[in-house]
C-alpha cells in the first residue's frame, strides 16, 4: 500500500526514471535486473482465520502449533525478514484478511510488484465458496501486474481430516481453481497445491517448496547433493536452513515425508541440547554435528555447512565403517557450497555477468565429481591414490 | 474547528472501518440532509455499526452562539467527506500503527492536502470473547489545515486519551466480571472450542448503553473547544505582557495559545483584538488636545522623533494607535516600551518607554508626549515641541484629517479609511522610488498629482520604503 505525499509531486517522472538506490521495495525488479539485492517477497493471503499468521509464527518463530491459538487478529501487513543465509532471504509479508487488497485503493503494483511467490491460505475445515473467489480475483490481478509470480495454495488445517477428504477436497479445489482462471483466459498460470497442517511437519515441506522456487541455484544445489549422494554411499541428504526447519535442497530421489520428520526431529535435538550444554551464546555454530543410530540399521548424520546451513544425511548403518571418506566428501561438499556463496556475492556485485556464472556453477560439479572419494565401487587403494592425487 | 472526529473499529469478520463520525455542520441544514438514506447500504454486524437508545441514526446538538450543528453519524453526511474518513480509517487501523508502543498506540500524523491530514489514536479495548482478547480501536480527527491540526495537537491528544482511557477502562470493568463468571482458563479446560462469536459492539464490551452518546458530547465538546483553544494574533514588536525582544524585528506573526480553560481565552480575545480593531485616530486626538493632534500626525508622519514616556498599560493603546500612521513596512521603526536608553538614540521615530527612563529634552527634532500621574490643566498628557507646523499641510495629513473629522464615520470605517490612504501614498512613494533620473520623477510627481508640501513626507517614506 503507498501512499505518496501528494505535496510532493513523485508520479510526474515517468516510470523508468527512478532513485533506484532508494526503491527499498524493489518495484523494478524486472526492469532492473542489476537489482538483484532486492530480497523476494513471499506474500500470505487467505481469508480471516484462515491461519495465515499462525503458519508464519510456526515456521520462521519458533511458536508451538498450540499457542497459535490465542494469537490476535492481524490488523496490518506484517513483515517479516527472513535473512538466516545469503540463499535464505526473504521477506514474508502477511496481511489482514479483512481488507480486501484488490481495491483500487490500494497499490497493487507496489504488493505484487517485487512479490516472488504468493501463497493462499485456504481454510479445509471451513466452507471454500468464498475464499476460492477471492483466490481467484487475486490470482487475477496479481498476474496482471507481475505474471512472474508463483501461485501456491495451502489447503490448510487438514489435521483431523481423513486422507479421503483430503484428497478429494484437492482434487475439488484443483478442478475448481482451474475451471475459474481459464474462464478468465489464464489457463498458462500454474498453481501448486499442498495440503499443510501446523501440527506436523507439512506446513514445514510445503514452505520449503516454496522457498526452492525461489532459490536461483537450486539446480547447482541439487547437482551437487547428487554427486555427494552416491559417492559417500547415502541415501537420502538434506540442506537445512536450521532456524526454520525449511530444506532448501535435496538430491532428486523422491522425498518421503517421514523421512523428512526425521531429520526435522533430529535438528530440534541437536538445537536444544547444544543451547543447553554449551558455553557460547550460539547453540549451532561449524563445530556441530550429531551422529544418530537407529535400531533399524540406520544411521542419521548432522554436520554443519555453514552458519545457518545443515546438513543432514540418511544412510545404512554398513555404509558408516569409512566415515574418513564421508567426513572427506562432505568437506569437499562445503568447499562447493561456498564456492556458490561466493560466486552469488559477486553476482550481486556483477549483474551482468550472471551467464558466466552458470557456466562456472558447471565447472564447480565437474571439478567435485574429480574431487570425491567413493565408497563403493572402488577398491581402497586406487580411492587412496585417486584423492592424494587431487589433494 | 472544521474537523471530523471518527472513531473507528477494526472488525474481526469486516475489516476495518468508521462506526461514529461527528463534524461540524454551518451553512448545511441538518433538515436537509437526508439522514435516513445513507444507513442502508451497512453490513449487519454490531460492531461495525453503532446503537443509540433512542433508536435514531443520528445524534446532534447545537450550539446557539456561533449557529454549529455538531452531528454524529455512521458515516459522514457528505459523500466526499466519507471517502476520505473511509480511507483515514483504513489507514489508522492497518496502516499507520504506532508500533513502540504496542498496548497503547500513541499519537500518528498522516495525510497529505488532497486526502486530508489526519492525528490518529490507536487504543485496544479488551473483549474475552475476541482472537488475542483485544478489540482495535481508534480515533481521527481529520482536517483540511495541517498547521492547525499540528498546532493544537497538544489539546487534542490530551483529551483523546481521556476518552479512550474512559472506554479501556469502563471495558476492564467488564472483563473482570465476565472473568468472574467464566474465566479463560474454565472454558479451554471443559474443552469447548473457540466458537466464532460474533464481534461485540462496543456498547457491549464497556457495558454503558448511552456510549455512543457520551462519545458524541466528547467530540463535539473538542471541536467547539478546539476552535476557541487557538487564536491567530499578528503582533508587532512588543506586547507588554510577553517577554521583551532584543531589537526591532520584523513583524512576526505569532500564535498564541492558553492551556487553561475558556475563560481565559475569551478575555483575550477581548483584550487584543478590540484594541487593535476599534481604537482609530480619533483615540490620539482624545489623549492630546486638538492641536497637538495635527502637531503628532505631521511629526509621526514626516520622521520627526516621537518619543511617548509613561506607564506601558496607558501608552499601549496611544502607541497602537500611531502605528496605524506608518505602512506596514515601516512598523519596525516603532518601538513599545524600549527597555534601554540607547533605545532613544538609535533610529527608531516613535517609541515608547517607561517613566524610569531618562530621554532627551524637546527640541524641534523631538516631540516629546509625556503621560503625567496628575492631572494638568484637565489634561493628563503633556506635549512638548519646538518645531512648527508648515502653512501648507502634506495632502496625506490633509486627508486623514477630514476623515477623523467626518461625523458619520465609524472607528471601523475610519481605521479602513486611513489604511487606505496610508497604501495610497505608500505606493506612490515605492512609485518614486523606482525612477532614476530627476526629470523623470518630476513627470512621475505631476501625473501622482505630488505637491512641494508633500516633500518631506516623501524624503521620510523614500528611505524606508523599498
Amino acid at each position: 500500500m503507498s501512499y505518496e505525499d501528494d505535496d510532493y509531486p513523485v508520479d510526474t517522472f515517468p516510470k523508468e526514471y527512478e532513485y533506484t538506490a532508494y526503491d527499498q521495495d524493489g518495484l523494478d525488479v524486472n526492469a532492473l535486473p542489476s537489482n538483484s539485492e532486492t530480497k523476494p517477497r513471499i506474500l500470505l493471503m487467505g481469508l480471516r482465520r484462515s491461519g495465515k499468521s499462525s503458519i508464519q509464527k510456526v515456521v520462521f518463530h519458533k511458536m508451538s502449533p498450540n499457542e497459535t491459538l490465542f494469537l490476535e487478529s492481524t490488523s496490518k501487513i506484517v513483515k517479516d525478514d527472513i535473512n538466516n543465509s545469503s540463499f535464505v532471504q526473504f521477506q514474508i509479508w502477511d496481511f489482514p484478511g479483512q481488507i480486501d487488497f484488490i481495491e483500487p485503493t490500494f497499490d497493487s503494483d507496489m504488493i505484487f510488484g517485487g512479490c516472488g511467490a504468493l501463497v493462499f491460505v485456504i481454510d479445509a475445515k471451513d466452507d471454500y465458496n468464498e475464499a476460492l473467489t477471492k483466490f481467484k480475483n487475486t490470482v487475477i490481478k496479481a498476474y496482471k501486474v507481475n505474471p512472474n509470480i508463483k501461485f501456491e495454495v495451502f489447503i490448510h488445517k487438514v489435521d483431523g481430516i481423513s486422507d479421503d477428504s483430503k484428497m478429494e477436497s484437492q482434487r475439488d479445489i484443483h478442478q475448481r481453481t482451474s475451471d475459474d482462471l481459464s474462464e478468465a483466459g489464464l489457463n498458462k498460470i500454474h498453481l501448486s497445491f499442498h495440503l499443510t497442517s501446523i501440527y506436523d511437519h507439512s506446513i514445514f515441506e510445503a514452505f520449503s517448496k516454496v522457498v526452492q522456487k525461489l532459490i536461483s541455484q537450486l539446480p547447482t544445489l541439487e547437482n551437487l547433493l547428487n554427486i555427494f549422494i552416491p559417492n559417500s554411499g547415502i541415501e537420502k541428504a538434506f540442506l537445512f536452513d536450521v532456524v526454520s526447519k525449511i530444506y532448501i535442497a535435496t538430491d532428486s530421489s523422491p522425498v518421503d515425508m517421514q523421512a523428512y520428520e526425521l531429520c526435522c526431529d533430529m535438528i530440534d535435538m541437536v538445537i536444544d541440547l547444544s543451547s543447553i550444554y554449551s558455553s557460547e551464546e550460539t547453540a549451532f555454530d561449524s563445530g556441530s554435528s550429531s551422529l544418530i543410530k537407529l535400531n533399524n540399521n540406520t544411521i542419521l548424520y548432522l554436520r554443519e555447512v555453514n552458519k545457518f546451513l545443515a546438513l543432514v544425511c540418511i544412510l545404512r548403518e554398513e555404509n558408516f565403517n569409512r566415515q574418513g571418506v564421508i567426513d572427506y566428501n562432505f568437506i569437499c561438499f562445503r568447499d562447493a557450497i561456498s564456492q556458490v556463496f561466493e560466486l552469488r556475492m559477486k553476482s550481486q556485485k556483477l549483474a551482468p555477468l550472471q551467464e558466466h556464472n552458470e557456466q562456472d556453477d558447471h565447472d564447480l560439479e565437474d571439478n567435485l565429481v574429480m574431487a570425491m572419494g567413493r565408497t563403493h565401487l572402488e577398491d581402497d587403494n586406487s580411492m587412496m591414490s585417486r584423492t592424494q592425487k587431487l589433494t | 474547528m472544521n474537523a471530523v472526529i471518527a472513531l473507528c473499529h477494526f472488525c474481526e469478520a469486516h475489516g476495518p472501518c468508521a462506526i461514529f463520525c461527528t463534524q461540524t455542520l454551518r451553512d448545511t441544514k441538518i433538515e436537509d440532509l437526508q439522514l435516513d438514506q445513507q444507513q442502508h447500504s451497512q453490513k449487519e454486524c454490531s460492531a461495525c455499526n453503532y446503537t443509540t437508545t433512542t433508536g435514531r441514526n443520528n445524534i446532534y446538538s447545537k450550539d446557539t452562539e456561533s449557529g454549529a450543528t455538531f452531528l454524529s453519524t455512521q458515516t459522514s453526511v457528505l459523500p466526499e467527506v466519507a471517502t476520505l474518513v473511509k480511507q483515514a480509517a483504513v489507514r489508522s487501523l492497518s496502516c499507520e500503527i504506532n508500533t513502540n508502543k504496542d498496548k497503547d498506540g500513541g499519537f500518528v500524523f498522516f495525510g497529505d492536502s488532497a486526502r486530508g491530514h489526519v492525528l490518529s489514536h490507536t487504543f485496544r479495548v479488551c473483549d474475552l470473547q475476541t482472537r488475542g482478547f483485544y478489540q482495535l480501536f481508534s480515533i481521527i480527527v481529520l482536517m483540511k489545515d495541517k498547521y492547525f491540526l499540528l498546532n493544537i495537537k497538544p489539546f487534542l491528544a490530551e483529551h483523546l486519551k481521556k476518552i479512550s482511557s474512559e472506554l479501556q477502562a469502563a471495558a476492564q470493568r467488564t472483563k473482570e466480571a465476565e472473568e468472574v463468571n467464566y474465566s479463560a482458563r474454565q472454558r479451554r479446560l471443559s474443552g469447548a472450542q473457540f466458537l466464532m462469536p460474533t464481534p461485540r459492539s462496543l456498547v457491549e464490551l464497556t457495558c454503558e448503553q448511552n456510549v455512543f452518546a457520551q462519545l458524541h458530547s466528547h467530540f463535539a465538546w473538542i471541536l467547539l473547544a478546539g476552535s476557541r483553544f487557538l487564536t491567530e494574533h499578528v503582533t508587532f514588536g512588543n506586547l507588554p505582557w510577553l517577554p521583551p525582544q532584543s531589537s526591532g524585528r520584523p513583524p512576526a506573526q505569532r500564535l498564541t495559545y492558553n492551556s487553561s480553560t475558556l475563560p481565559m481565552i475569551e478575555k483575550y480575545e477581548e483584550s487584543i483584538d478590540d484594541q487593535e480593531e476599534f481604537f482609530s485616530l480619533r483615540h490620539i486626538k482624545q489623549v492630546v488636545r486638538k492641536d497637538d493632534f495635527a502637531n503628532v500626525c505631521y511629526c509621526a508622519l514626516t520622521g520627526v522623533k516621537i518619543i511617548v514616556r509613561g506607564a506601558p498599560e496607558r501608552t499601549f493603546n496611544f502607541m497602537m494607535c500611531l502605528k496605524k500612521l506608518l505602512p506596514e513596512p515601516m512598523h519596525n521603526l516603532m518601538r513599545i516600551d524600549a527597555q534601554h536608553q540607547h533605545s532613544i538614540s538609535s533610529e527608531y521615530k516613535i517609541i515608547s518607554v517607561s517613566n524610569d527612563i531618562a530621554v532627551p529634552v524637546a527640541s524641534s527634532s523631538v516631540f516629546r508626549i509625556d503621560f503625567l500621574d496628575e492631572h494638568l490643566n484637565g489634561h493628563d498628557v503633556s506635549v512638548k515641541w519646538q518645531g512648527e507646523l508648515p502653512r501648507k499641510l502634506p495632502d496625506l495629513m490633509v486627508k486623514l484629517q477630514r476623515a477623523v473629522e467626518e461625523k458619520t464615520f465609524t472607528e471601523l470605517v475610519l481605521n479602513k479609511q486611513t489604511k487606505v490612504h496610508i497604501e495610497e501614498w505608500k505606493n506612490k512613494v515605492k512609485c518614486l522610488n523606482h525612477a532614476k533620473s530627476t526629470s523623470v520623477q518630476t513627470k512621475l510627481k505631476k501625473v501622482l498629482g505630488v505637491q512641494p508640501q508633500d516633500q518631506p513626507l516623501i524624503n521620510y517614506w523614500s528611505t524606508h520604503l523599498h
